[in-house]
């Protein structure tokens, strides 16, 4: 006999598998996504915003990193602008008292610990509330629910699914009292049966954690297949490492950013790199006397970097979700905060006369150098 | 719409030729795990109906899954009216997951004294022949392997162990019939793809990759391609299908290459022809 089963499953189950294999993470800093995926914040508001898992949901809920995906980050050598997605994302766990994973070709991953960005003051936010309460003229016995919203605000601000972050500060130190840091220095080369086992060890401290606290780990492995690292082990050994972190993640309350420069494997392994990626991200450098660009984009001189988006996770769904825009600029507002915008391109500049010589636009509509007329494109 | 996919791949699971190999290629911008379920869902539930006329014929099919788990696929297959877990518990599925099966000494832990691909096609031999002493009828096995570019890992780079292993599962003898294959590989691991390298360069060309390896003992290849124009939400990629042999299809329809647009939602996917309406 046939035993019958059930295709209802709970919406909110939580089982024992936990990450992507079903159920929602009860977590600080973890909220319900769509297809039955939790998700935590990279770090970098606007970078959850593109990372929408594709639902009507998503404009409410906006979007993140799923628990038990593995983000991978293509870097470019000519610009370390994956440092700060690095940065942002370990910074974030702390924030959300998450235990975090830190793994790194430097001689001594504590001092890159120090180079964290602080939680921006809202000093501003502060002030107004402040002036606010000038103009508000109340009686003195109901300002005590002042206090008490203002006291609400704080905790909300503390478990905000994604904080702001001010690039000029050091992350304060209260934030690594008490967290669980585990660093490892891959400087003598990656020792990776070692380096995986240290990983299971994190992950499956993880599950201890059930019920309403339990706890989503991060894992941050910053220029993976950098020569220190690569000088101990082969391509085909990292691979499996990879393979074999991706497996541990998928059915564990963990995620995992992974930068790593693209241009030193051969391309056949980079494409094998990026088969293993849930989500695939690339950061570009700005190049100075790139007059092209310059003349087509209206803020080229305050674009940092450009970052593009290759794949966005896919996890207990078979439709892909198709980025709005693959590629954006990276820029920093007031010196201190990160921000990702869309490209903007300057509009054609009429007055400019000879079409085939002027700006960006000529460029793009003209016909080809050596086209024999002008009608030929 | 998926007739129209039904009627160029000719998939009919009583029709499929014994030891057959059905490879699906795909890359970055266009994953090609949606034919995998595609393929699930028609073995196990297609032959269901003609089941009695059949002569209790049935087909069973051993899921090899080593980049995602169960849960992913149940999910998906369960949007589709395909209940895997009903399915594995009467045993017509066999699902071999690899991915939360992960303890230390596993598979996917080094133990290169011996071939990591040994032990799992003993594993593999183990399931089909356990089913087999069950059997009840005339039955057919097709094994479906998630994903062959993760066996060439999991061999480290040895490409004549994954094709050992590949044609082993292809010479398993379930009941009277030898076992058939369906394999996704990421073709675009392939650097020297696209190049037309000169015939006398063979001699200091790299060895040929695992892909065009497959491609040579495939009887029919199912290639998922990015549209050339980008990324777009209303077309997700394009499907063309190869009939190298007779696997699947009589010799009048092995014609050109068809190629189909495809649109994938959660409970189906949608295929016309290109630039038609879906």
């Amino acid at each position: 006999m046939e035993s019958k089963v059930r295709s209802f499953v709970r919406k909110g189950e939580v089982t024992k598998t936990g990450g992507a294999g079903g159920g929602y993470v009860q977590a600080v800093g973890a909220k319900p996504g769509c297809h039955g995926v939790s998700l935590v914040s990279s770090g970098l508001d606007d970078l959850d915003h593109i990372l929408p898992l594709r639902n009507p949901l998503s404009l409410i809920v906006g979007g993140g990193i799923p628990v038990g995906g593995l983000v991978m980050v293509m870097e470019d050598i000519e610009a370390p602008h994956h440092m700060p997605l690095l940065r942002f994302f370990m910074a974030q766990g702390l924030v959300h008292s998450q235990p975090l994973f830190f793994a790194t070709p430097l001689p001594s991953p504590q001092a890159f610990l120090g180079t964290l960005p602080a939680i921006a003051s809202r000093s501003s936010g502060a002030a107004s509330d402040n002036s606010k309460e000038g103009d508000l003229r109340i009686a003195w016995q109901y300002r005590r629910f002042l206090n008490e919203q203002q006291a609400l605000e704080e905790r909300r601000y503390r478990y905000e699914f994604c904080n702001d972050f001010d690039l000029r500060k050091p992350a304060e130190r209260s934030l690594f009292t008490g967290a669980t840091i585990k660093c490892e220095s891959l400087a003598r080369g990656a020792h990776l049966d070692s380096l995986l086992d240290h990983c299971r060890v994190f992950i499956s401290n993880l599950a201890r954690y059930t019920g309403e606290g339990q706890l989503v780990g991060r894992l941050a492995f910053q220029s993976l297949c950098a020569p220190q690292c690569m000088q101990s082990c082969t391509d085909w050994e990292m691979l499996r490492f990879l393979q074999s972190l991706k497996s541990l993640l998928r059915v564990s309350n963990a995620v995992a950013l992974i930068t790593f420069p693209a241009t030193l494997l051969t391309p056949s392994m980079a494409i094998r790199w990026q088969h293993l990626a849930d989500i695939l991200i690339s950061v570009e450098a700005v190049l100075d006397d790139n007059k092209e660009m310059a003349g087509m984009l209206t803020d080229y001189p305050d674009i940092l970097g450009f970052l593009r988006i290759h794949k966005l996770a896919s996890i207990n769904t078979q439709v892909p979700t198709i980025p709005e825009a693959a590629m954006h600029a990276m820029k920093v507002v007031r010196r201190k905060k990160l921000v990702l915008e869309r490209l903007l391109f300057a509009p054609v500049d009429a007055t400019s006369g000879d079409s085939k010589t002027g700006g960006a636009a000529g460029l793009l509509c003209g016909r080809p150098a050596n086209a024999s007329s002008p009608l030929d494109f | 719409m998926s007739e129209m996919m039904e009627e160029i791949l000719g998939l009919d699971a009583r029709k499929l030729l014994p030891g057959s190999l059905i490879l699906i290629e795909d890359s970055v911008a266009a994953k090609g795990a949606f034919l995998l379920n595609y393929f699930l869902k028609k073995l196990l539930a297609a032959p269901h109906a003609s089941e009695e006329e059949a002569g209790g014929g049935t087909t069973r099919v051993l899921f090899l899954a080593l980049s995602e788990p169960f849960s992913h696929y149940n999910r998906i297959s369960r949007k589709q009216g395909c209940n895997l877990i009903s399915y594995r518990n009467s045993g017509r599925l066999i699902f071999l997951d690899m991915v939360s099966d992960n303890p230390p000494g596993s598979v996917w832990t080094k133990g290169l004294k011996q071939s990591a691909l040994f032990g799992l096609y003993e594993r593999v031999n183990e399931c089909v022949k356990r089913q087999e002493m069950q059997k009840s009828g005339e039955e057919r096995t097709v094994i479906i392997i998630d994903d062959a570019s993760l066996l060439e890992v999991l061999a480290g780079g040895v490409q004549n162990e994954v094709l050992s292993f590949l044609h082993y599962c292809r010479a398993l003898y379930s009941g009277s019939h030898r076992c058939g294959v369906v394999a996704l590989v990421h073709a675009d691991t392939d650097s020297n793809r696209g190049l037309s390298l000169p015939v006398d360069a063979g001699a200091q060309s790299p060895a040929a990759a695992l892909v065009q390896e497959l491609e040579h003992s495939a009887d029919v290849i199912v290639t998922v391609d990015p549209l050339s124009t980008g990324l777009a939400t209303d077309v997700h990629g394009q499907v063309s299908v190869v009939h190298w042999t007779d696997a699947l299809c009589s010799a009048e329809f092995r014609r050109a290459p068809c190629t189909l647009q495809f649109k994938l939602l959660e409970s189906s996917v949608l295929f016309s022809h290109p630039g038609g309406k879906f």
